[in-house]
């Protein structure tokens, strides 16, 4: 199959058993389910109280593993974010950086998102926001999370029609909502899924702003090339969803 | 290797496309490699707590579907059980008349630990129907009201120890729906709900044994493939696979 993987994880997190792999055992782990290629952001970034080490340990975890490229995450929340992405540029070549607004909280909205495009588009680095990690009815009872309305993520694209951004985790519904008529936005299919997953997505969604995800280890990686087992789409197209459109928005 | 879904609702209002919709979808299972399915009803067509009328009409959906297609598809009667016994009894005759109508279907209408199950469950016992009731963690829902969480399902399993019931959603149950269930051998639960969340399936065949868990995909909300995914991505060998994904459903409808 030899899938480019969008959205992977190393790192622990505390509310489930969700398999703790070595850089290299992910990639063996996905190779094994037809992903030769995958962007794996740091899950340690996420309830850390500023995802530095957890960005740097992950541009060390991924050093020599060539199939995993890294894809640090910013909270431009917190007043050093500019500092956050410079320290990343420093370290490695990154084509992609990842915040998570439901759990910084971040206004989209805000003037920090709003500089943050800016930069990442004057620096060549694409955007990426991850909308949900789980579904917001399995949070743990002790959190609060709810992944950003639908209206506010559409605010925010709106606000800046020719900054590329990758929307990670959306539903179906989101998915075509937040795509339609958005050329510079890209969806990723995590999350997606109807009977036939992809021949109903590409019913609502231009072929060319889908991307493959497995979001592993938080969802079952067999699940994400099983959408394609089956699927009626034309081979240019599933070609396109596995690889081609990733590598096209991160190379643009 | 051949499956058997035990949750799926090939009628869907929401496409507009009548009952033809269900032809399509069989094929589409067939596609897949599943040779049978349960049809539970478009459940939430007229909202969570339907009149006798429209229980009817969802019901009339599944009725058509099991004459249509008899060695394809087992039908679950849909009740409503807050419209009182004399309407459960009267629907449940209704529909057990019709060959291939093997199970009762409940959903979000009332909570499964409520009085109005009694007669549900005396249904089900008399006629020797399975009972699907779906069930849901409520820890961030906050609808137990009428929502039934797993503890819910569990205790009406309990109070009725010889029918059996198929408490639906394990990944909505999470870990604390599989704890629950621990112990309450009239009960399994099926695989569908929300994205395949890793490691509930394993998590599930460790605690409540194999034999326990049952493959359902709630398609078309769920994709068939994923859905089989969840089981065959899970690293439980062969025959894990094969009892989850068929043979436990097959012995608990009593198919041949």
């Amino acid at each position: 199959m030899n899938a480019f993987d969008a959205l992977t994880w190393l790192g622990h997190w505390p509310f489930a058993f969700l398999a703790e792999r070595r850089a290299a055992d992910l990639a063996r782990h996905l190779r094994a389910h037809g992903i030769a290629r995958a962007l794996v952001s740091p899950l340690d970034a996420v309830f850390a109280p500023e995802p530095g080490p957890a960005n740097r340990a992950l541009f060390r975890a991924v050093r020599g593993v060539a199939a995993l490229e890294p894809v640090p995450v910013i909270n431009p929340a917190l007043p050093d974010w500019r500092d956050q992405l410079q320290d990343c540029l420093d370290h490695a070549p990154v084509r992609l950086v990842r915040v998570l607004p439901s759990y910084h909280r971040v206004t989209l909205t805000g003037p920090a998102m709003a500089e943050l495009v800016s930069t990442c588009r004057q620096r060549g680095v694409k955007l990426a926001i991850q909308v949900r990690l789980i579904d917001e009815r399995h949070e743990h009872h002790a959190v609060s999370i709810r992944p950003p309305k639908v209206a506010v993520l559409a605010r925010f694209l709106d606000a800046f029609p020719n900054a590329p951004v990758l929307l990670s985790g959306l539903l179906r519904t989101e998915a075509a909502t937040l795509a339609a008529g958005r050329p510079h936005v890209r969806v990723d299919l995590a999350f997606v899924e109807w009977l036939d997953t992809l021949r109903t997505t590409l019913a609502a969604v231009p072929a060319r702003q889908v991307v493959f995800a497995s979001h592993t280890p938080f969802l079952e990686t067999a699940a994400a090339p099983a959408k394609f087992a089956r699927t009626r789409i034309t081979p240019a197209a599933q070609r396109a969803l596995l690889t081609g459109n990733l590598e096209r928005f991160l190379s643009a | 290797m051949t499956v058997l879904d035990a949750h799926t609702h090939p009628h869907f209002r929401e496409h507009r496309a009548g009952r033809a919709a269900a032809d399509v979808f069989l094929r589409e299972a067939r596609r897949h490699g599943i040779e049978h399915v349960v049809a539970l009803g478009d459940v939430l067509a007229f909202g969570r707590s339907p009149n006798a009328d429209q229980l009817r009409s969802i019901n009339d959906d599944t009725l058509w579907l099991v004459k249509r297609h008899p060695q394809q598809v087992t039908g679950f009667c849909y009740l409503n059980p807050t419209l009182g016994e004399r309407a459960v009894w009267q629907e449940v005759e209704r529909c057990v008349a019709v060959p291939g109508i093997r199970g009762l279907k409940l959903e979000v209408a009332n909570n499964a630990r409520d009085a109005c199950m009694r007669p549900v469950m005396k249904a089900a016992e008399r006629y020797g129907l399975v009972v699907l009731q779906h069930a849901w963690s409520m820890t961030k829902i906050k609808q137990r009201s009428f929502h039934t969480d797993p503890e819910d399902a569990v205790l009406l399993a309990r109070r009725f120890p010889n029918v059996r019931v198929i408490m639906a959603h394990l990944t909505g149950c999470g870990v604390r729906g599989v704890l629950a269930a621990r112990g309450c051998d009239n009960l399994v639960v099926d695989t569908s709900g929300a994205a395949p969340e890793a490691g509930i399936v394993a998590y599930a065949v460790e605690k409540l044994g194999v034999q326990r868990v049952i493959y359902g995909s709630d398609a078309p909300i769920r994709d068939f493939a994923v859905a089989i995914a969840r089981i065959t991505g899970a690293g439980l060998g062969r025959d894990a696979e094969r009892r989850i994904l068929r043979d436990n459903a097959r012995e608990l409808l009593r198919l041949p």
